[in-house]
C-alpha cells in the first residue's frame, strides 16, 4: 500500500469515527482562528502570527490541490492517458470510433511541453527556454486583449459619455405614443456634421507634435477650422429651416452658433499664442467663458422645453452634462503637453476635484467592504459559535 | 482635552466599532431600505426571462471576501428557482470551489431544486481568459464534466446548452476585476449579457459599465443583497448585514467629523 492510500484510509477511519463531531470541531477551529486574527488589533502576538501563517500555507496548498484536480488532471492527464490507450488500440488493431477520437488528445503534448518549459527557470543552463512560454502567453494575451479592451473600455465608454445627448431632444408624440427627435437632421445637416468631423480631425492634426511641424500644417489646420465653421453653419441653418422652429428656438440656435464659434476661436488663439502673448491677452479666456455662457443660454433656449417634457428627466440631463464636464476636466489634468496656467490650470483644478470625489467614493466603499467582512465574522462568532455552545448546554 | 482627543489610543476606536457591530447583531433592528436603480434593473431583467431560461452564476470571490457575495447568491438563486430559471454555477477562483458547491446545494435544498435539472455546478478550470473565451465556443470544451465528475452530456439541463447563445445572463459575483474580464471578453466578443454582484470595494469601478449598458444591472455590496431581498420580500443575511453596517457607518461618519473638527481647532490654536 502506498503512502497516499494509507493516509486516505486513516482519514476515512477518522471521518467514520468522528464524523458527527467534525462540524463542531470545524466550528471551534474557525472561531479560535478568527479570534487569533482579531487579537492583532490589540497588538502583534504569536497567536496572530500562527493564524496568519496557517492561512497563507493552507491557501497555497489548497489552491495547488484544486488546480491539479480541476485543471491538470481533466485537461492534461486524462486526455493524454486516453490518447495513449487509443494509440495502443490502434497498434493492436481493435479500433473503435471512441479510440480514434481519443487520439486527438495526443495534440495536447504540445501545450503540455510548452507549459513545462516554465520549469526551465530552475536550471541555470536552460533558463533561457522560459522565454518561449512567456512569449506565447504575452502574444496570446495581447492579441486577444487589445481589440476587446479597445472596444469595451475606450469605444463603448466614449460612446456612453455622449450617448445621453442623443436623447436630449427626444419627446413622446402624444398622438402616436412613439418616441421622436424634435430636431431631425436632413441631408444638409448630415453634410454639415460630416464637414465638422473633417474639420475637427484637421485641427487636431495641428496639435500632433510627434511628427515634424511644417508651414503647410498651419494651413491645414486653418483649412480644418474653415471646414468646421461651414459644417457648423450648415447644421444650424438646417435646423432653423427644416424643423419649423419657434422664435425662442431660433434665437437659441443663433446664440449656440455664436457661442461655439467664439469659444472655438478663443481656444485656438490661446493654443497658438506664445507665453508672452498669453500674458498680454489675458482677457482671452474670459471672453471664451463669455461665449460658453452664450452657448449655455442658447442650449437652454432650444432644449429647455424637451429637458422638462422629454424622455430624459432634468436630473438625467444634468448628469449627462456633469459627466462630459468631468471627463473633459479630468483629461485636461492629465494633458501635460501644454503648461498648466490660466484657463488650463483652472480646468485641471476642476478635474482634480472630480478625481478626489472619485477616490473618496472608492475609499468610502472600501471602508464599507471591510466592515461587511467584520460583520460577517462577528455574526459567525455570535450566532454560530456561541449559539452552538448555548445549544449544547441549554 | 483637545490634545488628548487627537492622541487617543486607536484601540478605543476599534472597541467602539466592535460595540456598534456586536450590539445590533445581538439586538436586530430593521431599518427601512429603498431599492436603487442598478439592483432594480437586475431584478427586472431576471423577472422578464421566460421559465426554462439559463443563467450562469460565476462565484468569483475568495473565502476572505464571501461576506457580501453569498447573500447576493442566495437571493438571486432563490429568485431563479421560484421562476423556473435554471442556474449554471462555475468559478474562476480555485479557493471557492467547495464553498460555491456547498452554497448552491444548500440554497437548492431550501428551494426544492433538483441537481442536473434546475441547477448544475461546473467547478473550476485554470486561466481566466481561456475559460471565458472557450465557453463562448463550446462549454463542454472547457468543462467536459461537472464538479461531481459527471460528463456534461449526461446532465439533462445541459442537453440544450452549447455555449453563451443559450445563456440569457451571466451574473458575476466578484471581489476583484473578474467582472471587467467578463465584460471585455464575453460581452464584447460574444454579446453575452452581464450583470454584477460586487463587494463594496469595487463598486465605484463598475458604474461606468452600468451607464453604458455593458452591465444590465448590479448589486452593490451588502446594500445590493439587502435590496434584492426586499424585492423578493424575503429578508436574509443581506438585510441583517446592512442594518448592522448602518450603525457602524454612522459611527465612522461621526469619527470623521470629530477628527476634522479637532484637526482644524488644533491648527487654529497653533497659528
Amino acid at each position: 500500500m502506498d503512502v497516499f492510500g494509507f493516509l486516505n484510509d486513516v482519514l476515512g477511519f477518522l471521518i467514520d469515527v468522528f464524523g458527527p463531531w467534525m462540524d463542531v470541531f470545524g466550528l471551534w477551529v474557525a472561531a479560535i482562528l478568527t479570534l487569533c486574527i482579531y487579537s492583532f488589533l490589540y497588538k502583534d502576538n504569536p497567536f496572530y502570527r500562527f493564524a496568519e501563517h496557517l492561512f497563507v500555507g493552507i491557501s497555497v496548498g489548497y489552491g495547488i490541490v484544486i488546480a491539479i484536480h480541476q485543471g491538470v488532471i481533466p485537461l492534461a492527464w486524462e486526455p493524454l492517458v486516453e490518447a495513449f490507450d487509443g494509440l495502443w488500440i490502434e497498434i493492436t488493431g481493435d479500433v473503435t470510433p471512441e479510440s480514434r477520437q481519443a487520439l486527438w488528445g495526443l495534440f495536447r503534448i504540445i501545450p503540455i511541453f510548452i507549459g513545462l518549459l516554465f520549469f526551465a527557470r530552475l536550471s541555470p543552463t536552460y533558463t533561457w527556454l522560459i522565454r518561449y512560454p512567456i512569449a506565447i502567453l504575452i502574444g496570446f494575451g495581447a492579441g486577444v486583449a487589445i481589440p476587446n479592451v479597445l472596444q469595451a473600455n475606450i469605444f463603448k465608454q466614449t460612446q456612453g459619455t455622449v450617448a445621453p445627448f442623443d436623447k436630449i431632444d427626444e419627446i413622446v408624440d402624444p398622438t402616436t405614443l412613439i418616441t421622436v427627435h424634435t430636431f431631425d437632421p436632413s441631408f444638409l445637416g448630415t453634410a454639415g456634421a460630416v464637414l465638422m468631423v473633417i474639420g475637427v480631425l484637421c485641427t487636431i492634426s495641428y496639435f500632433l507634435f510627434s511628427v515634424e511641424q511644417r508651414e503647410s500644417y498651419k494651413w491645414f489646420s486653418i483649412f480644418g477650422i474653415g471646414l468646421g465653421v461651414i459644417g457648423l453653419t450648415l447644421l444650424f441653418v438646417d435646423n432653423i429651416i427644416t424643423d419649423g422652429l419657434t422664435l425662442i428656438e431660433i434665437v437659441g440656435f443663433v446664440l449656440m452658433f455664436v457661442g461655439v464659434l467664439g469659444g472655438a476661436l478663443c481656444t485656438v488663439l490661446y493654443f497658438l499664442s506664445s507665453v508672452e502673448q498669453r500674458n498680454t491677452f489675458n482677457w482671452l479666456p474670459i471672453i471664451g467663458v463669455g461665449f460658453f455662457i452664450l452657448f449655455i443660454i442658447g442650449f437652454i433656449g432650444i432644449y429647455g422645453n424637451t429637458i422638462w417634457s422629454g424622455t430624459l428627466t432634468p436630473w438625467e440631463v444634468f448628469s449627462a452634462v456633469l459627466i462630459v464636464v468631468g471627463v473633459f476636466c479630468t483629461l485636461t489634468y492629465f494633458f501635460f503637453s501644454v503648461e498648466h496656467s490660466g484657463a488650463i490650470r483652472w480646468t485641471s483644478k476642476i478635474g482634480i476635484a472630480f478625481l478626489m470625489i472619485g477616490f473618496g467614493a472608492a475609499f468610502g466603499n472600501t471602508v464599507m467592504g471591510r466592515l461587511a467582512l467584520m460583520i460577517h465574522r462577528v455574526g459567525f462568532l455570535i450566532n454560530d459559535w456561541i449559539g452552538s455552545i448555548i445549544a449544547l448546554f441549554g | 482635552m483637545l490634545e488628548k482627543f487627537m492622541n487617543m489610543d486607536r484601540r478605543i476606536i476599534f472597541l467602539l466599532v466592535a460595540l456598534v457591530v456586536i450590539i445590533p447583531t445581538l439586538i436586530p433592528v430593521r431599518l427601512p431600505i429603498t431599492v436603487s436603480e442598478p439592483t432594480q434593473k437586475l431584478y427586472d431583467y431576471i423577472e422578464q426571462l421566460p421559465s426554462g431560461s439559463n443563467i450562469m452564476l460565476a462565484f468569483d470571490y475568495g473565502p476572505s471576501s464571501l461576506a457580501e457575495p453569498e447573500p447576493m447568491a442566495k437571493a438571486v438563486m432563490q429568485h431563479c428557482f421560484s421562476r423556473g430559471i435554471k442556474v449554471i454555477g462555475m468559478t474562476l477562483f480555485p479557493s471557492t470551489v467547495t464553498l460555491a458547491d456547498r452554497l448552491m446545494k444548500k440554497i437548492a435544498d431550501e428551494n426544492n431544486a433538483v441537481y442536473g435539472q434546475d441547477y448544475v455546478f461546473l467547478g473550476y478550470r485554470p486561466g481566466t481568459l481561456p475559460v471565458i473565451l472557450g465557453m463562448g465556443t463550446n462549454i463542454a470544451n472547457v468543462f467536459d464534466k461537472d464538479y461531481q465528475d459527471t460528463p456534461l452530456s449526461e446532465i439533462p439541463m445541459m442537453a440544450d446548452v452549447k455555449n453563451y447563445d443559450q445563456i440569457s445572463l451571466l451574473l458575476d459575483l466578484a471581489s476583484s476585476s473578474t467582472t471587467e474580464a467578463w465584460i471585455i471578453y464575453a460581452n464584447t466578443k460574444y454579446d453575452l449579457q452581464i450583470a454584477a454582484g460586487v463587494t463594496a470595494v469595487i463598486i465605484a469601478q463598475m458604474y461606468p459599465y452600468l451607464q453604458t449598458g455593458q452591465l444590465v444591472g448590479m448589486m452593490p455590496g451588502y446594500l445590493g443583497a439587502a435590496e434584492y431581498e426586499k424585492l423578493l420580500n424575503a429578508p436574509g443575511d443581506g438585510t441583517v448585514g446592512l442594518n448592522t453596517a448602518s450603525f457602524a457607518h454612522l459611527l465612522i461618519i461621526i469619527l470623521v467629523i470629530l477628527g476634522n473638527v479637532a484637526f482644524f481647532m488644533q491648527r487654529r490654536k497653533e497659528a
